[in-house]
């Protein structure tokens, strides 16, 4: 018996319950979600167009405008992952759908970065003179609902493996750090050789990622590359749907 | 349709399992694969049935797989052999603090736990007040649930998971925490609501 409201509440308080903790007693909550993503986009700026000098246009906005999207993603991978081995208790102890902890995860992440939108318009704004567009009402939702829809699979299968071979939550940091610069996060893709330029566009994080700067800087939609990110976030829902039916069964006994 | 949990033929084993890690996959077992079990079996042929509104208890000493039992009827775990049928919604309340959240009041849990239980939001509002009031918590509701004791914990477990709709009552040991008046108020309240409760002890408690 599903039902699918219930699912839904019980979603809503597992999210609240992750938001309430994270700022709970802490006076500046809001500051320190910030202060991560734009720490990490400070110290690439430092590095790589004070100390290294490279002529990247517009590199602070490059830098921000991909920099949030992915503290979402990777946070809540890390997160996703580590779900079902964090919250024994309630696999063990409690009938309720598995499935819905690794999405609690990639959906609290996906309110954080919600809350950090208007920072990132005010410094797109002062920063780079970008005006607030009004088509950034229905693009940010839609690219809102495609990482959703692409980092989500990922979470639950990566969450399930981590159950059968705990190494899971370990790689999937290290698998993290490479593709932060295979994306690439922090460099143009045109500065890659040409010749390998065409593997580095296989990988379906460079396509959402190009899409959040073609919605910020142009105020357009990329439908190429969003087109290829949810083909891959199909494939690896079906995967990860194939993964939940036939594995699921025994997390019970092996958390 | 008499029964409110039948249980037939149940058999359980649990495979001998080392959680798989990195090393294993690429390297192999440095040991050949143990197929043996850890034990022959942890539930072998249980079958029982409890009719509506009966109590049901189990006594065993630890380790004889009560627990178990109790997983296979709610469905965290699967048997290997054998069947069980639950007529009715079913609720569980298996692990002290499961589901609960230390950082959450007592009223906040109430509305997590509820919903983990399977209670709709507004099923949750309704009951709310009984719910405290059953758990004579009083002020202590609203304050954070890491300053509870462990009795005060299984107050507010037990207040939510009998004033839940379910049919159906799965209980482990944790109310051995519980008062001797608590205890013996629960029990009251099990039998007189009609509803099958299913109460696991690893002693006689009563």
């Amino acid at each position: 018996m599903v039902d699918a409201r219930q699912t839904l509440e019980l979603l809503y308080l597992l999210v609240k319950k992750e938001l309430k903790v994270r700022y709970k007693n802490k006076f500046l909550g809001y500051v320190w979600a910030l202060a991560n993503p734009f720490a990490f986009a400070f110290v690439y700026w430092i590095a790589f167009k004070f100390i290294m000098r490279l002529e990247i246009e517009n590199y602070s906005l490059y830098l921000i405008t991909g920099m949030f999207p992915w503290v979402w993603l990777s946070a809540s991978m890390v997160a996703g992952t580590r779900s079902f081995v964090a919250n024994a208790s309630l696999i063990k102890k409690a009938p309720l759908p598995r499935a819905i902890l690794p999405l609690g995860n990639v959906v609290q992440e996906m309110v954080h970065f919600a809350f950090a939108l208007p920072v990132i318009i005010a410094f797109l704004w002062f920063a780079g003179e970008i005006r607030p567009s009004a088509p950034w009402i229905w693009q940010v939702p839609l690219l809102l609902a495609l990482q959703l829809a692409f980092v989500y699979p990922l979470a639950l299968g990566l969450a399930l493996a981590n159950v059968y071979v705990r190494d899971i939550e370990y790689l999937v940091g290290i698998g993290l750090s490479l593709m932060f610069f295979a994306t690439p996060m922090v460099y143009p893709i045109t500065m890659v050789p040409e010749a390998y330029r065409r593997y580095f566009e296989l990988n379906p994080l460079h396509g959402l990622m190009q899409s959040w700067r073609s919605v910020f800087l142009q105020s357009t939609l990329d439908f190429n590359h969003m087109a290829y990110t949810a083909a891959c976030a199909a494939v690896t829902g079906v995967i990860a749907w194939l993964l939940y039916r036939k594995l699921a069964r025994r997390v019970g006994e092996l958390v | 349709m008499t029964h409110a949990v039948l249980c037939e033929d149940l058999w359980k084993t649990y495979q001998r399992h080392r959680p798989l890690g990195v090393k294993t996959l690429l390297l192999g077992a440095d040991t050949p694969r143990d197929t043996r079990f850890a034990r022959e079996w942890a539930l072998a042929e249980v079958g029982f049935q409890v009719p509506r509104g009966r109590s049901f208890g189990v006594i065993g000493a630890n380790g004889s797989g009560k627990t178990t039992l109790l997983s296979i009827l709610l469905g965290t775990v699967q048997e290997d052999r054998g069947r069980v049928n639950l007529n009715g919604r079913v609720a569980s309340l298996l692990e002290l603090g499961a589901g609960f959240h230390g950082d959450l009041t007592g009223r906040e849990n109430v509305f997590l736990y509820g919903s983990i239980l399977g209670m709709r939001l507004a099923e949750i509002r309704r009951r709310f007040e009984n719910i405290a009031e059953f758990s004579e918590l009083e002020g202590a509701i609203e304050q954070p649930l890491r300053t509870y004791s462990a009795g005060m914990i299984a107050r507010l477990g037990f207040s939510t998971i009998i004033h839940s709709p379910a049919d159906i009552l799965l209980i482990d040991e944790v109310l051995a925490v519980g008062d001797a008046s608590f205890q013996d108020k629960c029990t009251a309240r099990c039998a007189s609501s009609g509803r099958a409760a299913a109460r696991w002890s690893s002693f006689p408690t009563t």
